[in-house]
């Protein structure tokens, strides 16, 4: 053993660095343990609890049984959760690309700092901080049958009104479309940023190459912001298969269920018909859905999401 | 340790501060404090508010939070409160609502009641209080027993050359007929209806006074059995789709039209509306019992009433303050908006006459006349999910999709497995 290691040896018996970094590590507990016992108090036990739930049959008020899997069963055979669940799938379907297109365009037609841009991003933005439910009773009278706004234009071109949100063919569609227009805001807002990131230089190197504005959007712009469309299509997916205020305000599932979701399905289990057994399953389904849709996504993201790396 | 100690016993001390019902006044009286729930609005708060200042007055000791919960999500709201055992003491309970609280023993018993003299038990209209009774047990009183009526708008029927339905029903002629009639004639001017069965899309039960006129009804006697689907349920439905798309003389469903706007001729809703009704000035308004049918005229009976729940700390003051609300003075305060089910106070001037009520002939003709004609909404301890059926055939006929025949062939293949379980 040389002096040297004879020395380190020394230091390391006189202040021994195990127990140090013990404390260190019990500190840092106690600075995240609200957080903890926040997520604890008011997520995970919950969250267990509602698990236990969906294998009983809880009918709110009386005595709950446990019942096994007959909830799950019970669910993935009734014709109305498979329609929910087909409505639902036809709303995301639906409302994604609309909103991640319209939010792209909008991103690159405001991202030049031109005179009048800010109020137009505004404009744009100032339904993503409205509250939904104002937002979702406003448009439920622009689309009203007989006075409403949107009959009204379309009097003067002598076209019929129509009753949206009591016809199973358009109801689906006006909502999908209100609710596009809450939210492209914010997917906008994202794009705005992504594209502050593009190094102008690459789009000068493809000038001088003699690309036009469609290839450098494609071979330069895509690529590059592709990890915030990744993000803003995760996202929103997401936020479109939790759909339920719009639904709740605007149609309440009607007519003949065309805009029953698996949210709104869910409430109406536990909180109309009191059975919160059922409920809590179907929530669990809703779970492992999404749970599995991302993880699709995380997996597919390497075929197409740049990375610099 | 001993800062451990200081935050328990601050803790002991807050939670005996806390404790309800623990604290005591100057005169040694526990100071009791009760919650009341309602569906009310502002104008019926106030007419508690007063009620209950008289009461202060012989009860100091007594304190009520009056909570308000909307009408749509009230039985929600108190089911949830019930699971969690945060039941308010006392509170309205509509008649739809009752099968599902008593079912759940979450009403107490109120049968005290009968035996107290100096509540006159039988003046209550006897059949209002049938929906709150298993047994001996009594689970509530009623303080609100409208019938469903029509309020009609009066400048439009003169205007129109068309007599009044106070007017054909004072010859025996306010018939279903004339009803229709009457309002595809006023329908006849643009932006206007004849008529709107709909306080909201989703209260289709005025449509049972047209189907029980004509010898049917939701369900049989001892409700085992949906039995709108016959003769008279489709002739109901058939009125309903000739009026909203042959004659358009109803609004078509996502209409916004109100009839205080003065843009519906006729309007059905229970006596209660008349809170609305009184502050109309544009213009004259009147009321008028449903139609007459083939088979006569049984109109729906609309109700709410006192129930105290399950659990309560304080029973016999909760009982104490049901049996004030629910007495003659009680409800001589709350027949400012609510027809009465007493009849000392349902046949008084002070409930007739109220300012801005209709002419007392009217009041008389549709109101007095016919609480004892009148029957109480049918009710099932399933109501919601039958409600969900029914709308969903609702759907159809306002969206053109299937014929009434079919809806309610629809309607019963579904609702029937709920009533015979």
């Amino acid at each position: 053993m040389n002096a040297d290691v004879q020395a380190e040896w020394r230091q390391k018996k006189k202040r021994p660095r195990k127990p140090m970094f013990k404390r260190d590590e019990l500190a840092g507990w106690l600075f995240i343990s609200p957080m903890l016992l926040g997520f604890t108090i008011f997520m995970f036990i919950p969250i267990g609890f509602a698990f236990y739930m969906s294998f009983t049959d809880w009918p709110l008020l009386g005595q709950s049984e446990f019942i096994g899997t007959a909830n799950y069963q019970a669910i993935v055979q009734d014709p109305e959760f498979q329609k929910v669940m087909k409505n639902t799938v036809l709303f995301t379907a639906g409302l994604v690309p609309f909103n991640i297109i319209l939010a792209l365009g909008l991103a690159l037609l405001l991202r030049h700092p031109l005179p009048g841009m800010g109020l137009f991003r505004t404009i744009v933005f100032v339904p993503v901080v409205t509250t939904l439910v104002v937002w979702a009773i406003v448009w439920r009278y622009m689309f009203a049958t007989d006075f409403g706004f949107i009959n009204s234009i379309l009097a003067w071109f002598g076209i019929e009104p129509q009753a949206y949100l009591y016809n199973k063919n358009l109801a689906m569609p006006v909502v999908i479309l209100t609710s596009v227009l809450k939210n492209v805001g914010l997917n906008m807002v994202l794009f705005l940023a992504a594209l502050q990131m593009v190094p102008k230089n690459l789009y000068e190197a493809a000038r001088i190459d003699g690309a036009g504005s469609w290839r450098q959007f494609k071979n330069i712009t895509l690529p590059i912001i592709s990890p915030t469309v990744f993000l803003a299509t995760i996202i929103t997916i997401i936020g479109a298969m939790k759909i339920f205020a719009q639904i709740f305000v605007m149609t309440k599932g009607g007519p003949e269920s065309s805009t029953k979701v698996i949210v709104y399905y869910i409430w109406e289990k536990a909180f109309r018909l009191f059975d919160m057994g059922y409920a809590s399953a179907a929530a669990f389904i809703l779970f492992f859905v999404i749970f599995a849709f991302t993880l699709i996504q995380w997996w597919l993201r390497k075929r197409w999401v740049y990375n610099e790396d | 340790m001993k800062r451990w100690s200081i935050s328990a016993g601050l803790l002991l001390v807050v939670a005996g501060c806390s404790s309800s019902g623990g604290s005591t006044d100057a005169n040694g009286d526990e100071q009791i404090e009760l919650t009341f729930s309602t569906w009310g609005n502002e104008n019926h708060i106030a007419v508690y508010e007063e009620l209950l200042e008289a009461y202060y007055v012989d009860h100091p000791n007594i304190h009520v939070t009056i909570q308000t919960t909307p009408f749509p999500d009230y039985q929600q709201n108190m089911t949830v409160l019930a699971a969690g055992q945060e039941l308010p003491d006392i509170g309205w309970a509509a008649e739809r609502m009752v099968p599902q609280f008593i079912e759940n023993n979450i009403l107490a018993d109120l049968s005290a009641l009968r035996e107290d003299e100096s509540f006159h038990f039988e003046d209550i209209l006897p059949g209002t209080i049938t929906q709150y009774e298993v047994g001996d047990a009594l689970y509530g009183v009623p303080f609100s027993s409208p019938p469903h009526i029509i309020f009609y708008n009066k400048t439009l029927f003169e205007k129109n050359g068309l007599e009044t339905p106070q007017e054909l029903e004072s010859r025996g002629e306010w018939t279903w007929e004339a009803f229709e009639e009457a309002a595809a004639v006023i329908a006849e001017e643009e932006g206007v209806y004849g008529a709107n069965f709909f306080r909201a899309w989703e209260t289709w039960e005025n449509l049972l006074a047209h189907t029980r006129a004509e010898g049917g009804d939701l369900f049989n006697e001892d409700t085992t059995e949906f039995t709108w689907n016959s003769e008279a349920g489709i002739s109901t439905l058939e009125m309903l789709d000739r009026m909203m798309f042959e004659d358009r003389s109803h609004p078509r469903a996502g209409d916004q039209v109100a009839f205080e706007a003065g843009n519906v001729g006729m309007f059905f809703d229970v006596y209660s509306y008349v809170s609305t009704a009184r502050g109309i000035e544009d213009f004259e308004w009147d009321i008028a019992p449903v139609p007459l049918g083939s088979q006569g005229r049984s109109p729906i009976l609309g109700q709410a009433g006192y129930v105290m729940f399950e659990g309560t700390e304080h029973p016999e003051e909760a009982l104490d303050l049901i049996r004030y609300f629910a007495s003659e003075t009680g409800m001589e305060a709350t027949s400012t908006y609510f027809a009465p089910p007493r009849v000392s106070v349902l046949e008084s001037d002070a409930f007739i006459e109220q300012p801005g009520n209709p002419p007392r002939e009217s009041m008389e003709s549709t109101i007095l006349n016919l609480s004892e004609e009148s029957r109480v909404l049918p009710i099932h301890p399933e109501w919601q999910n039958i409600d969900n059926h029914i709308l969903q055939g609702f759907d159809h006929l306002f969206g053109q999709t299937a014929e009434p025949a079919d809806i309610l062939e629809q309607m019963e293949a579904s609702i029937n497995p709920l009533v015979q379980e």
